[in-house]
């Protein structure tokens, strides 16, 4: 699989439904344009929020609880990277119904999860642990929601240009690279077990 | 005489900043060589771009990772050292001071209510030892690698292995592999937890004996791979640790460790 000739796609965000739909897993991607972050908190919230205070229509959720400091007035980003998508495993099925297109996170969300995206969202990965090269993918904090939350666990509204390198993971099909893995890996693990020595 | 407590607090709140931002050599060398080998391009891209986020974190001193963790601090405390001041407290400020200079995320919560908490997040743990230094090693935990960690009391006579690649395998990508994994066998249910985690202070670059070399083989055969994306390199580094146990016990622990394997150490005399 060699992409070094390949253009990168840059997708703007917001997202619609149609532009997501040709993207297979295996394929590389980078955004441009708005990313939402939310992680367990934020989705409890915008989900019993009757009013949400921004649209997750066509939008794009980043699992991210940033470590952003406050200069003054304005909001520095020292380190972005995702967090642990399959925490939010259990909400995000509603979550997609509400019209959120893209989701970016790491280590992978379960089948039902994949199941829920129906046509219309697709799960990007991103490396984990690397906070530094996505800071340097954020250009402006635009915005707060549920800052008494506290700053870990609030949704920040992130203006970004070319966030990424972002590995398709789970298509709009429902396709996941995780679960190809993982019954590898299972098959593997019961060979592996199966193999039983005797202790004496 | 001046309190020792200052140069402690510096030295103490040096050493977290440095663990946060500068990855050891060690854990950065291993990455670099299993890019190296690595025959899956895409698990090759994920440690690739892992090396890049650590080289600019080196550059700007910043956090690595947002998730700046607990930091862990194993206090060695030599018998004839002159400790005039409250280790804890120490620590504590140290950690406060790290918050704000580097900065450090602010996540810690009371467990139930889940409401933020203000005081400094970290975990203690001291040993006594000879001569007059208090050496202090930090190892900084964060979140998706401590999740996945886990403790059974086996059967005395279980293969232990089943247990361990069973956690591993469940972990998948969430720990954030590659990974450094610490086992901890024997000793009591604490003990082996203690165990296992004081392993991950150890370099990747110690020779390996033949069964933590046999554990890293079948880790690595399941095929995970950075990010849990698929890939050869599951796991870096194999440390196992034993102590021996009550008759009736098989203790194990498994501390896992994410690729930012941060630690840092420093000794003074009192």
């Amino acid at each position: 699989m060699d992409r070094s000739n390949a253009m990168p796609t840059v997708l703007h965000a917001p997202i619609s439904p149609a532009d997501i739909a040709p993207f297979k897993i295996g394929d590389v991607v980078y955004i441009s344009g708005v990313l939402y972050t939310a992680r367990d908190k934020a989705h409890d919230r915008m989900l019993a929020d009757p009013h949400l205070p921004f649209s997750l229509q066509d939008a794009c959720i980043y699992h991210s609880g940033p470590l952003i400091v406050k200069d003054g007035d304005t909001y520095r980003v020292v380190s972005a990277g995702p967090t642990t998508s399959a925490r939010m495993n259990a909400q995000t099925p509603s979550i997609v119904k509400q019209g959120v297109t893209a989701i970016i996170g790491k280590g992978g969300m379960s089948q039902e999860v994949a199941r829920s995206f129906a046509g219309r969202c697709m799960y990007l990965a991103f490396t984990g642990g690397c906070g530094m090269l996505a800071r340097e993918k954020i250009v402006e904090v635009l915005d707060v929601y549920y800052a008494e939350l506290g700053a870990t666990e609030a949704v920040w509204k992130l203006k970004v240009l070319n966030f990424g390198p972002l590995l398709v993971a789970i298509d709009s099909r429902g396709d996941s690279i995780y679960e190809t893995v993982r019954a590898r890996s299972h098959e593997r693990l019961l060979r592996l077990i199966a193999e039983r020595k005797r202790v004496l | 005489m001046p309190s020792h407590r200052e140069a402690f607090i510096l030295h103490a709140a040096q050493a977290l900043q440095e663990a946060e931002t500068r990855l050891p050599r060690d854990v950065t060398r291993a990455l670099a060589n299993a890019a190296k080998v690595e025959s899956n391009d895409r698990a090759k891209e994920q440690i690739c771009t892992i090396l890049e986020n650590v080289k600019l974190a080196g550059a700007a001193g910043l956090p690595m990772c947002q998730d700046t963790g607990v930091p862990i601090f194993f206090v060695e405390i030599g018998r004839e050292a002159n400790i005039d001041f409250g280790l804890k407290e120490a620590l504590a400020t140290a950690v406060q001071r790290a918050t704000d200079a580097v900065p450090l995320r602010k996540h810690a919560v009371y467990p139930l209510t889940r409401r933020s908490c203000d005081e400094p997040l970290f975990d203690m743990i001291c040993d006594v030892s000879e001569g007059n230094r208090l050496s202090v090693a930090v190892l900084v935990k964060g979140a998706g690698s401590e999740n996945v960690s886990a403790l059974a009391m086996l059967e005395p006579l279980q293969d232990v292995r089943p247990f361990v690649l069973n956690t591993i395998w469940e972990s998948g990508g969430k720990p954030c592999p590659p990974i450094i994994v610490g086992l901890g066998i024997g000793s009591t249910f604490d003990g082996c937890a203690r165990l296992a985690k004081r392993t991950l202070l150890r370099s990747l670059e110690e020779e390996q004996s033949p069964f933590e070399a046999e554990i890293l083989e079948q880790i690595n055969e399941l095929g995970i791979g950075p990010m849990g994306l698929g890939g050869d390199t599951t796991a870096l580094r194999v440390f196992v640790e034993e102590a021996p146990c009550h008759t009736a016990m098989l203790p194990v622990a498994v501390a896992v460790q994410c690729w930012a394997d941060r630690k840092a150490r420093f000794s003074i005399k009192l």
